[in-house]
């Protein structure tokens, strides 16, 4: 067992405190358009500098415990935000710090700790509420900024991630490579992906990126467990002969399994095996369209299929694969003419508007997505690798930020829209009988403005007396662009931000503070110093 | 060393098939196949048929594993062998 190190209210959350402003120093100087750079050294001693929140947020480690466990906190909030939208580490740390901190300022006046975190949680979700009223859905104008913004306001990869976004649509893929020109280009084809990654480590053939990668493959689909290997020596006597390598899409036996692993290891395949996605009708649903855009046909103990009747005439087969361990993606010719594919889009079309039921609707719209997607793949060049990798992080951002606009619209930015729900939500609060979730309400609210303090602080300017009159008269929508020292409406300026990372900024740094404002104990590991 | 009656000792190994495309076959992806090929090291004066050095299928659940001279073997009656095959090399 390791020995404990215990403590209490006061004095454990003012340790808390401090590593949670450690952090939200350091990540909230990146936030907003002028935004500075940070400097991090890495394990061997090398700079890597940038400007992207979540990097900033995992290479802090403090020495202290408990000072370390505020900091992690607060890393969780922001990891989880960058996760769900693909941004906004920044405005999630500053919105939590500034929650904590009115929630350390107030805590001895709060009666009911537990009401004021139900207070906390309403106000956000009202918040949120406010903030989807708030939000339009975007053009393509209004595309380019937002990849323009993500990409730190470098404007050629903006373009470079509206097109791409714009070619392939909203249920296209859009994904990154090196480019071996030496140019940047972007490539579109046409095809699909299944959530699914490969089933064993043994088929990976490309070791940099640890994927799996063939050109040309045969494709095997069955919907029922494959419980012998020789239900698919067809298959494998096709991809020997024709020497393709081979992809099969079922479920297969852990005998199975075994026996394509120790082939594949022992150099007499080249095989490759994903799990099929989805559970019953929807799993043969996915399927069938998967058997439609690759030409083969379904191996069906439904349709008696045994391994007598099974021949070649099963396989189907696409342009390329490309599967590492979260997903797989399948590239087929472009020009293909596929009427019943059509068909099926249009039905799915019509269905989709059709039915109300929430679930159905997902699960149409996926298969959708699947079908009708296209993908473009992002080929970036660079002089030198530290370059390279500088340009892959804010691409990466930039085809986040453009997807999340894409799904939920986007909200004027530069911390303008929560400055606007911050109007709204403090002329008629939430009232209750409690005094303490009033206050855990008002607490909430009054911290959102901050995003906005930050990043006029960061700017390095102050407003003058003029400037501060005019937010004091502004409208909605109308603020301040620091860039440029400009007021008015953001939407013109072209500063928006995708609703969807506001939205889990505001969220999880409010389930942050929340948990932090009902702990009064801390309990952390003993260090023991080396000698 | 000599097998006692009605006794068959046979090599504990594992014998790797292959089938026609060249695709290696083991005992633990056939595991639900319950007969397992197996040399016969030495047989008893009882046994009949099975000759020594001959390949054998047997019950892979039948009989019991022994050690002699740091070998590992295992002890079968002539009831548990199914086939006895005359030109073992064309098929392993």
């Amino acid at each position: 067992m390791i020995e404990k190190e215990i403590v209490f209210d006061g004095e454990g959350r003012k340790k808390l405190k401090k590593g949670i402003d450690i952090l939200a120093e350091a990540v909230s100087s990146t936030l907003g358009a002028s935004g500075k750079t940070v400097i991090i050294e890495d394990e061997y001693g090398n700079p890597h500098i940038t400007k992207d929140g979540v990097t900033v947020a995992n290479s802090i480690i403090l020495s202290d415990p408990i000072e370390n466990l505020g900091c992690s906190i607060l890393k969780q909030a922001s990891q989880k935000t960058a996760s769900e939208a693909g941004d906004g580490t920044t405005t999630s740390c500053v919105l939590a710090r500034a929650i904590i901190n009115r929630c350390f300022d107030n805590i001895d006046d709060i009666e009911n700790v537990t009401q004021a975190k139900e207070g906390i949680e309403a106000a956000a979700k009202d918040i949120v509420k406010l903030l989807e009223k708030s939000s339009k859905s975007v053009n393509q104008k209004t595309l380019l900024q937002v990849s323009t913004i993500s990409a730190n306001g470098d404007s050629y990869i903006g373009e470079l991630v509206s097109n791409a976004y714009e070619e392939v649509g909203k249920d296209g893929i859009v994904n990154m490579e090196d480019s071996l020109s030496g140019i940047d280009h972007t490539e579109i084809t046409n095809g699909t992906r299944i959530k699914r990654g490969y089933g064993t480590p043994f088929s990976i053939n490309n070791l940099r990126s640890k994927s799996v990668e063939y050109q040309n493959p045969l494709i095997v689909i069955s919907d029922t467990k494959i419980d012998m290997h020789e239900r698919l020596h067809f298959a494998f006597e096709q991809s020997i002969k024709q020497k393709r390598p081979l992809l099969i899409v079922s479920e297969l036996d852990d005998r199975v399994k075994l026996f394509v692993a120790q082939n594949i290891n022992k150099k007499n395949l080249t095989c490759n095996f994903i799990h099929p996605e989805g559970v019953g009708i929807s799993k043969f649903e996915l399927l069938e369209d998967l058997c439609m855009m690759t030409g083969a046909r379904m191996i069906s103990e439904l349709s008696g299929d045994s391994k007598e009747n099974i021949d070649k005439s099963y396989l189907g087969t696409c342009a390329s694969m490309v599967s590492n361990s979260n997903e797989t993606i399948l590239v087929f010719e472009k020009d293909e003419e596929n009427t019943k594919k059509k068909e099926v889009i249009s039905y799915l079309k019509e269905e989709i508007e059709k039915t109300s039921n929430r679930n159905v609707k997902y699960h149409l719209k996926d298969r959708l997505s699947k079908l009708s997607g296209g993908v473009a793949t992002i080929k970036l060049a660079g002089n030198s690798e530290i370059e390279l990798k500088e340009k892959k992080d804010r691409v990466d951002d930039s085809i986040h930020a453009t997807k999340a606009a894409l799904e939920e619209g986007v909200v004027a930015g530069g911390g303008v829209a929560l400055l606007d729900v911050h109007e709204k939500i403090s002329s008629k609060p939430h009232r209750s009988s409690s005094s303490s979730f009033n206050m855990g309400y008002k607490m909430m609210v009054d911290s959102i403005p901050d995003v906005w303090n930050k990043i006029i602080s960061n700017s390095g300017q102050e407003l003058t007396l003029e400037e501060t009159k005019m937010m004091q008269n502004r409208k909605p929508k109308q603020g301040f662009d620091v860039k440029n020292k400009l007021f008015g409406n953001m939407f013109t300026f072209g500063i928006v931000d995708p609703l969807k990372v506001t939205k889990n900024a505001v969220l999880n740094s409010a389930s942050v503070a929340s948990t932090i404002l009902t702990t009064s104990c801390v309990i952390s590991n003993k260090r023991i110093a080396k000698k | 060393m000599k097998a006692v009656g009605s006794y068959i000792i046979v090599k504990d190994e594992e014998v790797i098939q292959k089938n026609d495309l060249g695709l290696i076959i083991t005992e633990e992806s056939d595991n639900n196949i319950r007969y397992i090929i197996g040399e016969v090291v030495s047989v008893g004066a009882d046994v009949k048929e099975v000759e020594v050095g001959g390949k054998v299928y047997f019950d892979k659940i039948a009989g019991s594993s022994l050690r002699v001279n740091g070998t590992k073997l295992k002890a079968i009656r002539e009831r548990d062998v199914v086939v006895i095959l005359d030109n073992a090399d064309s098929i392993i």
